[in-house]
């Protein structure tokens, strides 16, 4: 099981969606959409697009699923309590999205990973400091302790290889101060990643992206 | 000008009225800007301002004034039915003379609607939502770099002919993230109020009021706000014009004006000759852009998340020399290029009356 959370529009929902696609390739996935507090932009809006590829996308019913409600999906526990396939739960932003997690957290298995998404160009993970201030905000609201990061630096459209790296750099000096390891660094795939120069010690995932601005 | 930051609209907002100077906001949760009242809350204690979560839309508008008459630059935000609630305010405010910002991220109308973006509250915001005779300046921002540079320019705009501006975003832009420059912290220079309620000292006292019992003052009152407008209406039209010698244009604004362009490349990717006008001030309208082109645009094709209601201000500003047609979703539905572009083709070929 993974569980992705981090600050506001850290990019948790993009990777959700990328990871859940790639572990589909393996076998049995499921996305667990628990993000009670983004009202657009969100993994249930790619649930169609995802079940073609087989991703079993568990959200609130339809009936509730475009309001800003906190609600959640139904049949939660069956799905955090089964051993069979892999579980990807996608969690809202910042310590107001990850209280629902806490108040989930005993019908997690005791094995899972928690990783903090980390972009540097978000305003308050713009700095170690303040990475490490946003991330223990989260762990204190979820009563959980976070197990990696995830470098998700990016600008957007403006993003080059120079920024996403130094970005990167930033994120693996947060994992060196609190003593977490950066699970990988990903780069949107509209950057080639042929012309990649990277001298970091960090595994890099193509980024294929699912939600732009009008 | 500072480093590049991923901001949603929302918080772009917030950290620009920030760096606006902005002294006191007044806040009252409603989906879909509630970032902007999470962001400051975090950013304006941490720069020693006022963030006050008030009890109603009602309450946090009447703070406004309170704070704008004591001189503070002061902002409130919200969305469509919280909008509604504040119009009573919104009119003393403009009655009495006072600067202040008013953010509205537009979502689904009419009632409580949806959360998806909208932009059916056009009518309310230029053409007076509240009662009696006043205008807000209203700013239509497309980018969240527009977003940050309106927002600078709206507390100064505020200040300069102490009015109220409001920013009529929509859901879609408070929510998209985009890369954005901010103004340095200090760049900003609070102009001085000498009406402001800031306590006698050796001075007459200053009365911020909107009551005015006898009619020939509040004639006079009123002589006074229009010939306000009427200088503002001369000085701060904005709009942006692309292709001046097209032959068709497209009308519209704000989010609409992203996809609206999009349609536009389409179709000049085809061999049509397609401009774009995308007014920036939507009060004071930009009637100048029309006139610019009047002489030899065939037809206008205003395009609207809404039933139709900016396309009224295109039809007088063109004024009878040109069709107007209209095209517009609904409820929180964006415009698709292709719609819009469908819509367009078909005058194109003149297979639609106006």
């Amino acid at each position: 099981m993974t569980i992705l959370v981090g600050a506001f529009g850290s990019g948790k929902t993009e990777i959700a969606l990328n990871l859940a696609l790639r572990m589909a390739a393996e076998g049995n996935v499921s996305l667990v959409d628990l993000d009670v507090v983004t009202p657009y932009f969100r993994s249930r809006d790619q649930k169609e697009a995802l079940a073609r590829h087989g991703v079993r996308v568990i959200t609130p019913e339809p009936r509730v699923a475009q309001a800003d409600l906190p609600s959640i999906p139904s049949g939660m526990e069956k799905v955090l309590g089964s051993e069979e396939g892999k579980v990807i739960i996608d969690v809202g932003g910042d310590t107001m999205g990850a209280r629902v997690l806490g108040s989930l957290r005993r019908l997690l298995p005791r094995r899972h990973s928690l990783l903090f998404v980390v972009n540097p160009f978000r305003p308050f993970t713009a700095t170690v400091e303040k990475t490490v201030t946003e991330l223990r905000r989260i762990e204190d609201t979820v009563h959980l302790r976070v197990t990696g990061l995830i470098a998700n630096s990016n600008l957007g459209p403006r993003t080059t290889w120079e920024t996403l790296l130094t970005g990167h750099e930033k994120v693996l000096a947060a994992g060196r101060q609190l003593k977490l390891p950066v699970i990988f660094g990903t780069y949107p795939c509209f950057l080639n990643g042929n012309g990649v120069r990277s001298n970091l010690d960090l595994p890099l995932m193509p980024l294929q992206l699912f939600m732009f601005p009008p | 000008m500072g480093e590049l930051l991923l901001m949603k609209g929302n918080e772009a907002i917030g950290e620009a009225a920030i760096r606006a100077g902005c002294q006191a906001y007044f806040a009252y949760p409603i989906t879909p800007q509630n970032e902007l009242g999470e962001y400051l809350a975090r950013r304006m204690p941490e720069e020693s301002r006022v963030f006050l979560q008030a009890e109603s839309e009602v309450a946090a508008i009447n703070m406004v004034y309170g704070a704008a008459g004591a001189g503070a630059r002061a902002m409130t935000s919200s969305s469509s039915p919280g909008i509604s609630l504040k119009q009573e305010g919104i009119s003393y405010i403009a009655a009495a003379e006072l600067p202040c910002v008013i953010v509205n991220m537009v979502r689904g109308g009419p009632g409580l609607g949806s959360i998806q973006p909208a932009q059916s509250d056009y009518f309310q915001a230029t053409k007076g939502g509240g009662h009696g005779d006043y205008r807000l300046i209203v700013f239509g921002p497309s980018t969240i770099q527009e977003l940050v540079d309106l927002t600078g320019l709206a507390f100064e705009l505020a200040d300069k002919y102490r009015n109220p501006v409001m920013i009529l975003g929509d859901g879609a832009l408070g929510q998209m993230m985009e890369p954005v420059e901010f103004p340095a912290m200090d760049e900003v220079t609070l102009p001085l109020k000498p009406w402001a309620t800031t306590g006698m000292k050796g001075r007459p006292q200053n009365v911020i009021n909107s009551l005015h019992l006898d009619p020939e003052d509040l004639d006079r009152h009123n002589a006074h706000l229009q010939e306000k407008y009427r200088a503002i209406a001369r000085q701060e039209v904005r709009y942006e014009l692309e292709n001046q010698d097209a032959d068709y244009f497209l009308v519209a604004y704000g989010t609409t004006a992203r996809v609206a362009r999009n349609a536009m490349h389409k179709a000049q990717g085809e061999g049509h000759r397609v401009g774009l006008i995308r007014p920036v001030t939507l009060w004071p309208f930009p009637d100048a852009a029309f006139a610019k082109v009047l002489d030899r645009a065939r037809a206008f094709l205003t395009v609207e998340m809404s039933a139709g209601q900016m396309v009224e201000d295109v039809r007088l500003a063109v004024n009878g020399r040109a069709p107007v047609h209209f095209y517009g979703r609904t409820g929180g539905v964006i415009p698709s290029q292709q719609e819009i572009y469908e819509a367009l083709i078909k005058i194109i070929q003149g297979g639609e009356k106006a």
